[in-house]
């Protein structure tokens, strides 16, 4: 299969997951290293693990096969890009309400993944998306290896920085847009105007 | 969104802005101009606080701490886009004001971090801190809450560019 071959998957010239601090996410990034090449989401919408939504439900890429999503990695203790992304996103979901995509926004998605398990619990993490962005925000968490995987599945890189309870996360601030055969169509920069953020997922939604 | 709510959001936009955008403290030879902080989602444990310090001493000054009621612990960031990577990491050391200098705290870059907050920060609502800097000492200064989607003082992201299709 096309996900275990290194050499067929484009997006793997890029060096990814750079080693979290996390002593736990550094032997998991060990263990990856020695195994097989991260799955592409070009191959079976896979993300290489399976993820819990904020309520409990489990979720993994392949199970998202026929519908376009869109996903983010960041983490509840993020004071500015994760905020900023997700009222951005809450804007964008209004836009796509009024508009011809209003069908296709109902059903459409978009998976927040927490990058920090350790302390963005499953009940804070649906309150704080449930009670500040819009409804089709879904929380993802998952053991700290399994989010490490997603995030290799999607070229997402995270970091921790600085030491004890006020560590801080490097991460990819885009927005990942995936098609309903479970390809990355493409990734919706950090900022800049909604309008093009609008273009982007009314093209995937189109497609 | 039609010009007229465009303009009606410009209007009320600069209304608001006005008191802030005389808001300028001076401790020692450090100037402080325009510190606002970005609202919080309902359940965010931290926050972030932005503003221009200026130095108008001839030795180098440090941002070293501060307090804010709302907030358990104050740190100093600096956050910088790497490409699409979001680098982040916190100055243990403090946030170094060169002489005769400036150093903007603003989304995207060095911010003040409100951490362990008690309650959200609210949009309108007018925070007082203090700051510490090792020369000048202590200030007090506040913050004015912008709203979540903001970028810069006065100019809010979400209504100028939520434009209609």
């Amino acid at each position: 299969m096309t996900r275990l071959d290194c050499s067929a998957a484009p997006l793997r010239r890029r060096t990814v997951l750079q080693l979290a601090a996390l002593p736990a996410l550094m032997s998991v990034a060990a263990a990856l290293s020695l195994g097989p090449a991260a799955a592409d989401p070009a191959a079976d919408g896979g993300w290489g693990a399976t993820l819990v939504t904020a309520t409990g439900t489990p979720l993994g890429g392949e199970m998202l096969k026929g519908k376009p999503y869109a996903v983010y990695f960041g983490y509840m203790s993020c004071p500015d890009v994760c905020p900023t992304t997700l009222a951005d996103l809450t804007l964008l979901f209004s836009q796509l309400d009024a508009s011809s995509f209003r069908d296709a926004a109902h059903d459409f998605r978009v998976y927040f993944v927490s990058l920090d398990p350790e302390r963005d619990n499953p009940g804070q993490l649906q309150s704080y998306l449930a009670d500040n962005f819009d409804r089709r925000i879904i929380g993802l968490t998952g053991s700290a290896e399994a989010i490490a995987t997603v995030a290799r599945t999607f070229r997402a890189v995270f970091k921790r920085t600085g030491d004890g309870q006020s560590y801080a996360l490097t991460h990819t601030a885009s927005t990942f847009l995936v098609d309903r055969n479970g390809r990355l169509a493409s990734k919706m920069p950090h900022g800049g105007p909604l309008d093009r953020k609008f273009e982007q997922v009314t093209a995937l939604l189109a497609n | 969104m039609t010009i007229r709510n465009v303009a009606f959001a410009a209007l009320a936009t600069a209304v608001l802005a006005t008191p802030a955008a005389a808001a300028e403290i001076a401790k020692g030879d450090i100037v402080i101009t325009d510190p606002w902080a970005r609202a919080t989602p309902k359940g965010a444990a931290v926050g972030g606080g932005f503003m221009q310090i200026d130095n108008k001493g001839t030795t180098p000054d440090r941002l070293v701490g501060g307090t804010m009621p709302l907030a358990g612990r104050f740190e100093v960031h600096e956050m910088k886009m790497d490409g699409d990577v979001m680098k982040m990491r916190p100055l243990a050391d403090g946030l170094t004001i060169p002489p005769g200098g400036s150093v903007t705290l603003k989304p995207g870059s060095y911010h003040v971090m409100f951490m362990d907050l008690k309650e959200p920060l609210t949009e309108g609502a007018t925070l007082t801190g203090t700051l510490t800097f090792e020369k000048a000492g202590t200030v007090e200064v506040q913050y004015e809450v912008r709203p979540l989607a903001a970028t810069a003082p006065g100019a809010p992201k979400a209504p100028t560019e939520h434009k209609g299709h």
